[in-house]
């Protein structure tokens, strides 16, 4: 390989031998040399923040040097500072060095550009960033910049996760707060080399170091990159921020989000008849509570619009009555008050969505939370409502199943565990005629019964779509495997079913293969999970929840053939999952019943080798289980 | 009221009563409408356009002119699909001199509630004001209230002080439009010439002086030129996928300034012809003057003399290379420069039309006859040959004479060779900026981009063992180095897809960026085979085929662009193993017409079995007509390219 390179190098170095100065003719693009140490495109060689807290004012300055190592690297050449009119940055400054250590190029301000930062689920926020680009065209080089940050309402003196990508090493990053010594903070860490505290003076100084030299793979089922990366975590036990509020226990802060949401609950009275009106005929408490939810997903909708403090304060349940629309933290404080206007209690809970779940890190109580939902006991039930979604009733879905929410209650905020979905509850059935007509093509029916995130996918697809981007994003979805959709029905089961059902009729000639006198028919296939091998895989296992499959199967064969040999029925079950495959014949119908299911659960590195072989041997049989029959005309 | 208007309006465009022909007034929306539960003429519409009517006139200012837009649209609502509908934006521009205005936003949803209309209007305070980029910002406000059957009204005003460019009027949406309507109101100082893409014709024009009014501008007095654009019952503008882009195909009107008259009584073109066009671009700062001034400054960073004695193929790839490995692309398409050459120098990045001008200037800074080629890339739309407007055009390319030959290329892409260009300029015609005369470049890709896959597949204990190697040449080469590079674990996830097992985990990627050169990678397969009832069954192949049709929807209305000609050709020979004998070999197979070409054979001389797939599309564009053609073409390559062989024992 090397000498592949190099003579390639030749050949352009004959090409041009008349570079001059520093433009260079050399390939300086992202060449790199497989097989030695790969050289990373960009490596974060230092990052320093140091943040200081006086008079309840927040003060940070950022000190950034990244090395460009070659072409590919360039993208981290462009820098954006977010700010927001909580957030005020100034002092950009911004050079570059060349390999030499010559300065070669220095940021002017009017190179600075600014531009709103809405995120993609919003429509609008308040948020903007700086940005900019310095670049050269010889390689190696190190970009500086640094700049400075204050804020005078804040909830958190850090969030600090000193990597600028998962493949990009940080050599060294420091991080440093100084406070008054009568200043209460908590924090918490991860991956961290080096702590120290100073408080011999009058103000206190802690310094955590760190790096990220071990990169990080993606693989497959693999836990948020978040709880992997090094990161520092910095509030102050007192803070204000709308209303003053305390972050010394989960209590505690329940309580100012406890305030934060009172005196919201302002519907108005015209509002509240309609709900006394909707709710008149039933005295079931789960009832009412269902039909008011259908009157909120009829009713209103999501729109997220965050401007100043709405970042975590919701607008009053006035406005959702008025405009018909809200943020997730608006939507779930009006449907909180329309439930207390007929006469229910319910709870404003907040979690966090990501995905992987990131657990709660329950020992440090702090703003770790990105959604909010209605928690509503009856009896020894508890109802998790979304008040954004369109989905069933009381459908937990993958966006918040599993996971810890923060109940809000005065004075008796606390955790409270929302349920893993079941197999049952996302399994993907489907039952497939496979019939050969008589010019040689397959015909294929299939009805489809989909649960869990196929159901939230299609449910969103039938409600937000227009006909015309419905047909053709379904047949896309359903046409894997090399089934041609010739025609499809998609049924919603009614609003509450919490299943998408889809009836297809299609063409497979891919199934049935004439070789001489043998026809091989396949099944089929089933999605498996591609799972790294066990020599590479580096991170454990996290699946979030299972994933579930039957097939039901029919097969008519075609006159003149008879099967030849039947393929063996399997049943492999372990920890972490099952796989079983039956065939059976009953005249010129052969049935096979098929199901694959894979647990969720998380795994030590250690058990990978085991999951890995679960996953293969079904790969395997997968690959095997065809019927042959033979000609015997 | 609405009476009134409408006899204005029928008096204006003569008699013509079939259809609506008035917008609707704003405010008097009626129970019918919001009583409405479907679009007859187009039943799955989600939303439907009720009224749609813009209007720019001029208002003098304190030195010239500004251009006043305004707008009324009305909207029902249908379905649950339909509510995106009621989140609206407005673009408006700032830079130098030009600082638009959105203003007078007013806006209110309708809705039936207990048998009565009921009105919410929008809160003019929560209209928001999104900074895209320096200069580009959006307004945009979402209606209140809105659910499934709700009809929502807006209007708004953009003041701007840009004349060169009209506000383009778009009689199509996404959603069917029942009426839209543009009035413009001219002056006699600016004269437009205008273009209506996508439709003959309009369902109503008019024009006329208003001789009622007469303007003053000193005491020059003036009356306005009127003209009057009329669309009813536009179908929904439905996107399809592997079209160029939207541009091309929306209906929609465009104006241009071509002239302004001074009341001196002198007169000033600004674009009548594509001549005219390029004289202007040749004496532009930022066009033609910029690469004199690319030019003054190559002492800077090349020296002349000792290029001298090279050839000019030399030359040309001295200059190409030079710009190509020491100036990147900022990923903006545009057609005018946006910082001096010097700035460039130092920068070391910019867009489109820096990078080309600046290289252009080199190249004829060495002696070598270069001029750009002024274009529309891709996703920015089609030209419109017949209209000189310079708005068509968003980007540069370089057109050098070499020995008499034409090569094109864009220096913004060092992974394309110094003679391609990449994909997104390959877009129709492209017009020579070159003084005095008009020439049209074909960017029309001809030539065959190659993949050839040669299979030598071993039969050992464990299965078969094969060894595949991959050699692609023009576009093919390009897309590979632009996903994989010399990043072979990038490549490596890609056949793992295929559930390859690669020996020694291992893919050997050659000349990565040698862009003069094939682009190989070549690995080792582990057993791929499949033993059943004592035969085995090969793939010879692998999975490298394709293996499903990617043409999946049973029709199309749009061209099938596949931007350049294809062949890709597969290879295989497979050795026989003592013992073994040849149970079943696929059949021959042989397509050819104007379109594409197939071809498969396999043949066994005992000890080796050799078989060869290749095939190619001809063409880069394909109309709709053929496209069943085409995907049956498709399947047939999923067919053949999948086939296995059976070897028995003997």
């Amino acid at each position: 390989m090397n000498k592949i390179v190099s003579s390639a190098i030749a050949l352009l170095i004959a090409a041009c031998t008349f570079s001059l100065g520093i433009f260079s003719v050399w390939p300086s693009g992202p060449v790199r040399f497989a097989g030695s140490v790969q050289l990373r495109d960009a490596e974060l060689l230092n990052m320093e923040r140091n943040i200081i807290v006086s008079n309840n004012k927040l003060y940070k300055t950022e000190k950034v040097e990244i090395k460009i190592n070659n072409r590919a690297g360039e993208k981290y050449t462009k820098i954006s500072i977010p700010y927001s009119k909580m957030v005020h940055v100034s002092d950009i400054e911004a050079y570059i060095i060349d390999a030499s250590g010559v300065k070669i190029n220095t940021l002017k301000r009017s190179e600075i550009t600014d531009k709103s930062a809405i995120s993609d689920y919003s429509f609008y926020e308040d948020v903007y960033v700086k940005e900019f680009t310095l670049k050269n065209n010889t390689y190696p080089y190190t970009l500086y910049y640094s700049y400075k940050e204050q804020q005078d309402e804040f909830l958190s003196l850090d969030y600090w996760q000193p990597v600028i990508g998962q493949s990009i090493p940080t050599l060294q990053a420091t991080l440093t707060l100084e406070i008054p010594s009568n200043y209460k903070i908590s924090y918490t860490s991860r991956f961290i080399s080096s702590f120290a505290a100073d408080t011999s003076g009058t103000r206190i100084k802690y310094t955590w170091k760190t790096s990220y030299r071990d990169i990080l793979p993606s693989e497959l089922f693999s836990p948020s990159l978040t709880g992997l990366l090094p990161e520092v975590q910095i509030i102050p036990l007192e803070f204000k921020y709308d209303q003053p509020g305390s972050q010394k226990s989960w209590i505690e802060l329940g309580n100012w989000y406890w305030k934060l949401i009172s005196n919201l609950s302002d519907l108005p009275a015209v509002e509240q008849n309609k709900i006394r009106s909707i709710i008149s005929d039933t005295d079931d408490k789960k009832e009412k509570i269902r039909k008011l939810y259908h009157y909120l997903q009829d009713a209103v909708r999501y729109v997220n619009i965050s401007i100043k403090t709405g970042g975590l304060k919701p607008y009053p349940a006035s406005y959702v009555a008025q405009n018909k629309y809200g943020d997730c933290k608006a939507l779930s404080n009006y449907f909180r008050s329309v439930l207390e206007a007929a006469g229910i209690k319910s709870y404003y809970s907040l979690v966090n969505t990501e995905s992987p779940v990131t657990p709660i890190l329950k020992s440090f109580p702090s703003q770790q939370f990105d959604h909010v939902i209605i928690c509503v006991p009856v009896g020894n039930d508890t109802l998790w409502l979304d008040c954004t979604s369109k989905l069933a009733f009381n459908y937990q879905g993958t966006f918040i199943q599993n996971r810890n929410a923060l109940i809000i209650d005065e004075n008796h905020s606390h955790f409270s565990r929302i349920p893993q979905l079941s197999p049952d509850e996302v399994t993907e059935s489907r039952r497939i005629k496979v019939t050969p007509n008589n010019t040689g093509g397959i015909l294929c029916s299939i009805n489809y019964i989909f649960r869990g995130e196929n159901y939230e996918a299609f449910a969103y697809l039938m409600r937000n779509y227009n006909e015309n981007e419905k047909s053709r994003t379904v047949i896309d979805a359903l046409a894997k495997g090399g089934l041609e959709v010739i025609d499809y029905t998609l049924i919603d089961p009614g609003r509450d079913s919490k299943e998408i059902h889809i009836s297809c009729t299609g063409k497979c000639n891919k199934l049935f293969r004439q070789y001489g006198n043998d026809l091989l028919i396949s099944l089929p296939p089933v999605e498996i999970p591609l799972f790294e091998e066990p020599s590479v895989r580096k991170l454990p296992v996290q699946i979030d929840y299972p994933i579930n499959k039957t097939d039901t199967i029919e097969f008519t064969l075609p006159d003149g053939f008879n099967l030849s040999s039947m393929p063996k029925n399997k049943l492999v079950s372990n920890d972490y999952g099952m796989y079983f495959i039956e065939f059976t014949q009953n005249g010129r119908k052969i049935t096979v019943i098929r199901k694959f299911l894979l647990n969720s659960g998380n795994y030590p590195l250690e058990k990978y080798g085991s999951l890995y072989n679960f996953i293969k041997d079904i790969i395997e049989s997968e690959k095997t289980s065809l019927i042959v029959t033979s000609n015997k005309i | 009221m609405k009476k009134i208007s409408l006899l204005i309006l029928l008096f204006l465009a003569g008699i013509y009563v079939s259809a609506q022909l008035a917008p609707l007034s704003f405010g008097a929306v009626n129970s019918e409408e919001l009583g409405m539960k479907e679009y007859p003429p187009d039943k799955s519409a989600e939303a439907v356009v009720l009224s749609d009517a813009g209007k720019s006139y001029f208002i003098e200012t304190e030195s010239s002119f500004d251009v006043v837009f305004e707008r009324t649209t009305r909207i029902k609502i249908l379905t649950d699909a339909g509510i995106k509908w009621a989140e609206v934006e407005i673009p408006f521009y700032h830079e130098g001199d030009i600082y638009e205005k959105v203003y007078n936003i007013e806006a209110y949803t309708y809705n039936i509630e207990n048998g009565n209309i009921k009105k919410t209007p929008l809160n003019v305070s929560s209209v928001y004001v999104e900074k895209e980029n320096n200069s580009w910002s959006l307004s945009k406000f979402v209606m209140p209230e809105v659910h499934a059957g709700s009809v929502i009204e807006y209007k708004y005003s953009i003041n701007s002080q840009y004349f060169f460019n009209l506000r383009s009027w778009e009689f199509q949406w996404r959603i069917p439009v029942k009426y839209s309507e543009y009035f413009v109101s001219l002056i006699p100082f600016y004269s437009y010439s205008w273009i209506l893409q996508g439709a003959g014709k309009f369902s109503s024009h008019t024009s006329g002086e208003n001789s009622s009014i007469t303007h003053y501008v000193g005491s020059t007095p003036y009356h306005e030129m009127q003209e009057k654009f009329i669309m009813t019952d536009m179908p929904a503008f439905r996107d399809e996928e592997y079209i160029t882009s939207i541009n091309d195909y929306i209906i929609k009107l465009d104006f241009q300034l071509c002239k302004i008259y001074y009341l001196n009584g002198g007169t000033k073109d600004i674009i009548t012809t594509w001549p005219l066009l390029i004289d202007e671009l040749i004496r532009d700062e930022d066009f033609g003057k910029y690469m004199s001034k690319s030019q003054k400054a190559a002492d800077k960073i090349l020296n002349k003399d000792s290029l001298q004695k090279k050839s000019p193929e030399e030359k040309y790839e001295y200059v190409m290379n030079l710009v190509k490995r020491n100036f990147s692309w900022d990923k903006s398409s545009t057609k005018f420069a946006s910082k001096s050459p010097d700035k460039l120098i130092k920068d070391k990045f910019g867009n489109s039309a820096d990078l080309n001008l600046f290289a252009l200037g080199l190249l004829n800074a060495v002696g070598i006859e270069a001029y750009p080629i002024l274009i529309s890339t891709r996703d920015n739309g089609k030209i419109k040959y017949d209209y000189p407007f310079l708005h068509f055009f968003n980007y540069i390319l370089i057109s050098a004479k070499i020995n008499g030959n034409t090569i094109i290329s864009d220096a913004t892409e060092p992974l394309c060779q110094n003679d391609m260009i990449p994909p997104r300029c390959i877009n129709d015609k492209g017009l020579l900026i070159c003084k005095g005369k008009e020439e049209w470049v074909s960017l029309q890709c001809s030539s065959l981009s190659e993949q050839k896959t040669d299979f030598t597949i071993n039969l050992l204990d464990s299965g078969t063992e094969t060894k595949m190697i991959s050699s692609l040449t023009k576009y093919q080469a390009y897309l590979y180095r632009k996903s994989y590079g010399s990043n072979d674990s990038l490549l490596k996830a890609s056949l793992i897809k295929n559930r390859y097992k690669l020996n020694d985990d291992k893919v050997e990627i050659s000349n990565p960026y040698d862009v003069n050169l094939p682009y190989i990678y070549q690995c080792t397969v582990g057993n791929t085979s499949e033993i059943i009832n004592n035969k085995i069954y090969i793939s010879p192949f692998l999975d490298e085929p394709m293996s499903n049709n990617p043409l999946t929807q049973n029709n199309r209305t749009y061209p099938i662009d596949m931007t350049f000609p294809v062949r890709k050709t597969f290879s295989s020979r497979i050795i026989l193993p003592q013992g073994y004998n040849v149970d079943f070999l696929p059949s021959e197979d042989k397509i050819k017409n104007e379109l594409f070409e197939l071809s498969y054979s396999a043949l066994s001389d005992g000890k080796n079995i050799n078989i060869i797939f290749t095939y190619t599309f001809k063409n880069s564009i394909y109309s709709p007509d053929n496209y069943s053609k085409i995907k049956y073409f498709m399947g047939e390559i999923v067919k053949k390219g999948n086939e296995k062989v059976v070897l028995v024992k003997s």
